[in-house]
């Protein structure tokens, strides 16, 4: 009976154990993502429900940038989690989660594209959308040197970018992805050419805003006086 | 290059200037801040380059209900797959592909009845078992129902030719002459039109494809959908390609003589006009619209000799006779006509009198 007893109160520490670790996911925030996946291929509940968590709504809306369907990313995203609990003993390391997650959540776009698609086409067809880039006046810099025009006029440039374009701009502005990651993603041999993708992309910004004949000369002097006078 | 001497340009391209803006960490943080304190002349560019990478974001985001969180998340806790997987798991003989299949037959049968109808006003040539040829006179036109639903509106002088396994793993078609085309979407199957060296290819949607032989311009213009157009281009011994993909009232022009390329936004009711019955000029030269005409209308011009027509005309004609058109030309200019059977003679009416 005592034997009994034991056990039962053993495992009831451990389930309060784990109640209160999947309450806290918190402690994960101040972990390298290395560590975190860590725990995750260990077999840490709380590091899966912490990375499910953070990025369950990031991988959506990405997902969504490149199909027409909600529904076929949503089946995406759980069979990648699906597999990546699976498989957890046998997964590498990794340094970003955030970038681990959403190769391979592209590379399963692709394979349903190419599935449900067509093999004949490239890339084009790869986007049933526009990718489509905004800049947002509503960022929380107290110190705007950009006016909410200029803002717009530089989104409507940067939607004239070729989608490819457009989804490295926002790897590298907006998902903070780094050259050598962007190009895995966009599946280039050479890290050189994101780098000299990203560099045309921001010379055609240039040269169009040019177009718009707002010299970005004149903002920036406009920029020096408010901060001399400031 | 030091970051003393960086533009906007510059810092947008450094990626450690990038990562310190949208990941900022102690160290890059301390270094920036420091590094603006030595060069002050410097805060207004790296506030804009702050600025244009801060307010960049998708201009379309898709947020899930809370409860497709919950779902997937059940679903994953469970090992549950998504259908997606299940279906790529399945047998290949289900159900589904024989009704297909009988769907098929059903289909072909249907398009033979179509094509034996139509044939009596159009040539039609099985060059062999394998090929099946449609030709239009000249100042006729045809329609077409192919057996996925796609319709095709041949014009004058024009042939189109696909093979009797049209449908059944592609849709492919080849055309010289115009032809306007409205595809029935179907991802499994593009469509594709050959002409000469440039392809067009899409999954559904309808555009026109100019491709007169006798001219060296191939035209393709897009009223709905996306279609992708891609030339091969054989030098030296190797072959290349160049690819555009096209959206609504956008028109590629390829020149093959030149070995060029032209993308314009066109008024696609212009292009595909033709199709209704409806002749439009559009500030065309008076070349052009003989050439147009003579197709149209069955029907040659004898333009006196010496007489330089110039300007440009427009005007639309809506079913309209070849007297009427040319009554609207001499209108607009110094010519006259006179119609010969199959002749247009024109003249200048001041020489006349």
């Amino acid at each position: 009976m005592a034997g009994f007893r034991v056990t039962h109160n053993k495992s009831l520490n451990e389930q309060t154990n784990n109640l209160s670790e999947q309450r806290d996911l918190s402690k994960f925030d101040n972990l390298p993502d290395c560590k975190i996946w860590t725990s995750f291929k260990k077999g840490e509940d709380a590091a899966f429900n912490y990375i499910y968590k953070k990025y369950f709504y990031q991988l959506y809306n990405y997902g969504n940038q490149f199909i027409n369907d909600a529904d076929v990313i949503q089946d995406l995203i759980q069979d990648l989690f699906i597999e990546l609990r699976e498989k957890r003993k046998n997964l590498g390391d990794v340094e970003s989660i955030k970038f681990y997650l959403y190769k391979i959540l592209k590379r399963k776009i692709l394979h349903y594209k190419k599935k449900n698609v067509t093999d004949l086409f490239s890339d084009s067809w790869m986007y049933e959308k526009a990718f489509d880039i905004t800049l947002s006046h509503e960022t929380n810099l107290i110190n705007t040197q950009i006016s909410k025009e200029t803002k717009e006029k530089l989104s409507k440039v940067m939607n004239k970018l070729s989608k490819r374009q457009k989804e490295i701009i926002i790897y590298y502005f907006y998902e903070g992805m780094t050259y050598k990651q962007i190009a895995e993603l966009m599946d280039f041999s050479k890290v050189e050419h994101a780098r000299v993708l990203v560099s045309r992309s921001i010379a055609k910004l240039r040269e169009e805003i040019k177009k718009y004949s707002i010299s970005l000369f004149i903002i920036c002097c406009a920029g020096l006086v408010k901060w001399i006078n400031s | 290059m030091q970051y003393k001497d960086y533009n906007l340009e510059d810092f947008l391209g450094d990626e450690f200037f990038v990562n310190w803006v949208i990941n900022p960490d102690e160290g890059s943080t301390d270094f920036w801040e420091g590094w603006l304190k030595q060069n002050p002349d410097k805060l207004v560019v790296v506030t804009q380059a702050k600025e244009v990478i801060k307010s960049t974001s998708y201009k379309q985001n898709y947020i899930p209900d809370e409860s497709v969180y919950f779902d997937v998340l059940e679903n994953i806790y469970k090992g549950k797959k998504s259908k997606l997987q299940q279906a790529e798991q399945k047998t290949k003989y289900s159900f589904y592909k024989y009704a297909a299949a009988i769907a098929f037959i059903l289909l072909v049968g249907g398009i033979w009845i179509v094509n034996y109808s139509n044939s009596i006003e159009v040539k039609e040539v099985v060059a062999s078992s394998e090929f099946i040829k449609k030709e239009v006179p000249i100042g006729k036109k045809l329609s077409l129902k192919m057996p996925d639903g796609t319709s095709i509106k041949l014009n004058s002088q024009s042939t189109i030719t696909y093979t009797n396994q049209y449908n059944q793993q592609k849709r492919e078609v080849f055309l010289e002459g115009e032809a306007f085309f409205d595809v029935t979407p179907n991802p499994e199957k593009p469509f594709i039109i050959h002409t000469g060296t440039v392809t067009t290819t899409v999954l559904g949607t309808s555009f026109n494809i100019n491709a007169y032989p006798d001219k060296q311009l191939i035209k393709v213009a897009v009223a709905e959908g996306k279609v992708s157009v891609e030339n091969k281009q054989s030098e030296t011994g190797t072959d290349s390609y160049t690819e555009n993909v096209l959206y609504p009232n956008e028109m590629a022009i390829y020149d093959l003589g030149k070995q060029k390329v032209v993308k314009e936004k066109v008024n696609i009711e212009d292009e595909i006009s033709w199709k209704d019955e409806i002749i439009i000029f559009r500030n065309a030269k008076f070349d052009a619209i003989v050439d147009k005409l003579e197709k149209w209308y069955d029907v040659k011009f004898d333009i006196q000799e010496g007489l330089e027509i110039k300007g440009e005309f427009s005007g639309r004609f809506d079913r309209s006779s070849l007297e009427t058109v040319l009554e609207g030309l001499s209108f607009s200019s110094n010519i006259c006509y006179k119609i010969d059977e199959k002749i247009v003679k024109i003249t200048n009416c001041k020489n006349r009198k």
